[in-house]
């Protein structure tokens, strides 16, 4: 059965002055899939997932998200998307405890009134679906990398997002910590009706989880589902062979 | 303490520091956890040029150095978000060239100024009580803006893209809080002086996160560290006839001091 398209992008190009960081790039995100971007370090996956979030302007092309979105005169209720921000750029020094992160997550749709008994409910529900609930009195400098990543992620699905966007979440995990995240992202995909995008270095992680892969360095080199990449394509994406790119991959 | 309330300007000073001590212990905390320290300092320096302006073409000098300061802040802001320059590079360029303009400015005025000592660090017999009404109108709508938007600057403090993923107008809040800054720091410079007043805007906060665990704590920390030492600071320079803007900042040195030694060696951070 045919899904229905989340996000369409178009001859999507983005460029820092004179350094071209994206390309032609034609990508669709079906409803309910799990989208892995892959490539190498510089070849714009943060940025697309950027441009795909909104948080970057002045690209050619057209991005196009169809969220179930209601604007402010609607009453809105919910994100559009929810964002996983690498947890080794996330400011521990600020002074919050895991309830508290998570809560802001609903901070953009409450305004000047704050979270209602209800939202701090729901707040407490999801600490508890993610497994954070026993530590969320605990300062977020207190906690671990695994723990932190967790937090992030219930905060991003506090508003109720249509899609889930991740930029590298497996960085600095070891391999079984990545097959136990990975489990767990299916897991939330499923309980919260998402559409999942990643975005990561690691290979095989992809070929396991996602239900569509797209080869990015600069331009998209692949999109289909993993089954069908070919050693031709990671070569492509990645201008190296198949043997050289395979010894550098974790696992 | 109640034999200097008997005169009027220090009853000004007094209330004056209250509020300044408020309005910058709050800011310090999105100035500290921002890591906007640099811009502050910028904005306080912007401040020579602006005063320059209001002397030699005998404008008033609060309009004047507050217009100037908040285009600065603004250029300051515009620059460095549109990825043009590097934010510390801007803030550089725009100080300096500030601070350069104040002098040209000043040396072309024919009159020797006098106050100029005043300026750069601080002068709180000079408040009048206009001043002080000033600074409480000008308290109300900072923390006015600051209760309205709590939420939403807390959120847009602790990470800003998430913030605009989740509806935060992070554009908005970024250049009022540039604005509040600049406004702050100009009525600021009366009391503490150009070159100190940077310390209002980074010690309470550091202090408060030493000790608190929630956003909320650490600014209330934050306005009690700030208003102590600003009040006690005024009272012990009156006694030893001290310049008021260097004792304040000692003091919130000696606060800091002692809250750190209690954390580093009684009261350990979980």
């Amino acid at each position: 059965m045919e899904k229905d398209e989340i996000i369409i992008l178009k001859n999507v190009g983005f460029s820092y002055g004179d350094n071209v960081v994206l390309e032609n790039i034609n990508l669709t995100v079906e409803e309910g899939t799990i989208l892995g971007i892959i490539g190498p370090n510089g070849g714009g996956k943060t940025t697309l997932l950027k441009i795909m979030l909104g948080l970057i302007e002045g690209y050619t092309g057209k991005v196009i998200v169809k969220c179930q979105f209601k604007n402010k005169s609607g009453g809105y209720h919910h994100n559009c998307m929810g964002y996983v921000p690498q947890h080794s750029k996330v400011n521990k020094q600020f002074p919050a405890t895991v309830y508290d992160a998570v809560e802001m997550g609903l901070y953009g749709l409450t305004g000047f009134k704050g979270p209602t008994k209800e939202e701090k409910e729901h707040v407490n529900l999801l600490l508890e679906k993610v497994g954070i609930d026993k530590i969320k009195d605990c300062s977020i400098n207190a906690i671990s990398g695994g723990q932190l990543q967790r937090a992030l992620i219930a905060r991003a699905l506090v508003g109720k997002p249509s899609v889930l966007m991740l930029d590298e979440p497996l960085v600095g995990i070891d391999q079984t910590g990545v097959m136990a995240f990975l489990k767990f992202l299916a897991e939330v995909k499923e309980k919260f009706d998402l559409t999942v995008v990643l975005v990561t270095h690691n290979f095989h992680a992809m070929t396991i989880t996602a239900d569509q892969v797209a080869c990015l360095n600069k331009t998209i080199h692949f999109h289909d589902n993993p089954e069908h990449l070919s050693k031709e394509d990671i070569a492509k994406t990645y201008s190296c062979e198949y043997d050289a790119f395979h010894a550098h991959q974790p696992g | 303490m109640i034999s200097i309330l008997k005169y009027q300007f220090m009853q000004n000073a007094l209330m004056a520091g209250l509020v300044v001590g408020v309005l910058c212990s709050v800011l310090s905390v999105f100035v500290v956890l921002r890591r906007m320290a640099f811009i502050g300092q910028g904005i306080a320096h912007a401040a020579f040029g602006g005063i320059a302006l209001a002397l030699l073409f005998n404008l008033d000098l609060y309009i004047t150095t507050t217009v100037f300061c908040v285009i600065i802040a603004v250029l300051i802001g515009i620059t460095s978000r549109k990825g043009k320059l590097s934010e510390d590079s801007s803030i550089g360029l725009f100080l300096t060239t500030s601070m350069a303009l104040g002098v040209i400015l000043l040396k072309l005025r024919k009159e020797y100024t006098t106050d100029l000592m005043g300026y750069l660090f601080g002068n709180i017999l000079a408040v009048s009580r206009t001043d002080v009404i000033r600074l409480f109108v000008l308290g109300i709508i900072v923390l006015g803006f600051v209760i309205y938007y709590y939420r939403q600057l807390q959120f847009f403090t602790f990470d800003e893209e998430m913030a605009q993923v989740s509806n935060i107008p992070v554009k908005f809040l970024y250049y009022a809080l540039l604005v509040i800054l600049a406004v702050v720091i100009v009525l600021s410079v009366q009391i503490v002086g150009i070159i100190l007043v940077s310390a209002f805007l980074i010690i309470p906060a550091t202090v408060a996160l030493l000790i608190g665990r929630h956003f909320l704590q650490v600014m209330l920390i934050s306005i009690v560290v700030g208003v102590t030492s600003t009040l006690s600071g005024l009272t012990f320079s009156y006694y030893a006839g001290m310049p008021s803007g260097a004792i304040i900042v000692v003091t919130m040195f000696v606060i800091f001091s002692i809250v750190w030694l209690i954390r580093r060696f009684v009261w350990k951070k979980e």
